[in-house]
């Protein structure tokens, strides 16, 4: 479960990374990349401490901050989603966004 | 300075970022107070001595996202001229640097200041509505919040003032910098890390220094209006360590615009 912990924590690096080349990708601009990336990631987690317990569940359930889910090593009621369910999560989000980049990519110029 | 100021306005609206970014700072704050206050529900309490949330506070919660988008827009003011290269041509038009720098951060913080406003007060407004739809009412003991408490009025006018520190904060970051991406991570770095970094201090003297010292956490203090005593730090205090933050970044902007090349 450790092991899990850690090359999990990892691989949610690496597919956030891929979540912002798609916002990139389809916003074209670094500030407006940066922005939005940093509103979908760290945001959530510091407006959630302040909510009520039930609004912070909804956050960590349908942000990119789902994909931390891998990084539980016990199981408790208060968590919001299974480890590998809180990655699905993330990773919809990446493929979501990808896709729509990808999408944008082909019917754009440049 | 006219001349200057006129020339900083119409630069800063060719940017299609800026309409954007005041549209976003002024619905973001207002759209996620309204969240916040929505989420809260106060038909369980018998009254103020059961529960006692500090809903003027709640109400202004929107000053997380929208801080964001006043950042983006003082960092741009300084990096976008230096992205395409009209720093070049701004400094032939007007040599006098200090001046140049002198309009910009009196446009860019005019421009927060307004679009802030409007996004407190509609932050209050849908507060005032939202919070007694949700049953703090003034018949269990929660008068509706006005801008004629001293409190709440307090707190409504410092965080108008903390968006404005921000995007000044980010000018000045902007100007020693001079590259957007490199200048939007290291302020959100400085502004987001100690609430980030925060829950793992465990140590509670460290952790009340940490949250005197870094700029958001002790900035925000401004909007506060219960329970003062407990605060790491008093309201005017608190905004008072943002604007050294923001004289520190504008100094270290100033010091490379001034004596380096564009």
């Amino acid at each position: 479960m450790s092991l899990r912990a850690v090359l999990g924590t990892a691989l949610v690096m690496a597919i956030v990374a891929v979540l912002s080349l798609g916002v990139g990708t389809l916003v074209r601009r670094t500030a407006a990349a940066v922005t939005v990336m940093i509103a979908l990631v760290v945001l959530p987690r510091i407006i959630g401490a302040f909510l009520p317990v039930g609004a912070e569940l909804w956050i960590n359930r349908i942000t990119p901050l789902a994909g931390l889910s891998i990084q539980q090593t016990r199981d408790r009621f208060d968590y919001a989603l299974g480890p590998w369910q809180g990655l699905a999560v993330l990773c919809a989000g990446a493929a979501a966004a990808l896709a729509l980049a990808w999408w944008s990519l082909r019917r754009r110029d440049t | 300075m006219i001349g200057a100021l006129r020339g900083e306005w119409t630069k800063q609206w060719s940017l299609t970022a800026t309409a954007w970014l005041l549209l976003g700072l002024a619905v973001l704050t207002a759209g996620l107070s309204a969240l916040g206050a929505w989420s809260l529900d106060g038909r369980g309490c018998a009254g103020p001595a059961d529960c006692d949330p500090d809903l003027t506070r709640f109400s202004l919660i929107g000053v997380y996202a929208g801080q964001i988008t006043a950042l983006v827009l003082g960092a741009l003011t300084a990096t976008a001229e230096y992205a395409t290269g009209t720093m070049r041509t701004t400094l032939q038009a007007n040599p006098r640097r200090a001046t140049v720098l002198a309009a910009k951060a009196a446009v860019v913080s005019g421009l927060v200041l307004a679009a802030g406003l409007a996004g407190v007060l509609g932050s209050l407004l849908a507060g005032r509505i939202l919070l007694r739809h949700n049953g703090f009412t003034p018949a269990h003991g929660y008068p509706p919040l006005s801008l004629g408490d001293g409190a709440t009025l307090r707190a409504a006018a410092g965080t108008v003032l903390y968006l404005a520190l921000v995007a000044l904060l980010a000018l000045g970051a902007g100007l020693a910098l001079r590259d957007t991406a490199a200048t939007l991570s290291t302020v959100l770095a400085v502004l987001l890390m100690a609430p980030l970094l925060g829950p793992f201090v465990t140590d509670p003297v460290w952790h009340v220094r940490l949250e005197r010292v870094v700029p958001m956490t002790a900035g925000l203090a401004v909007q506060v209006t219960k329970r003062l005593d407990e605060l790491p730090i008093a309201p005017w205090a608190g905004l008072a360590v943002l604007a050294a933050w923001a004289a520190t970044g504008l100094v270290a902007g100033t010091a490379r615009f001034l004596w380096r090349d564009a």
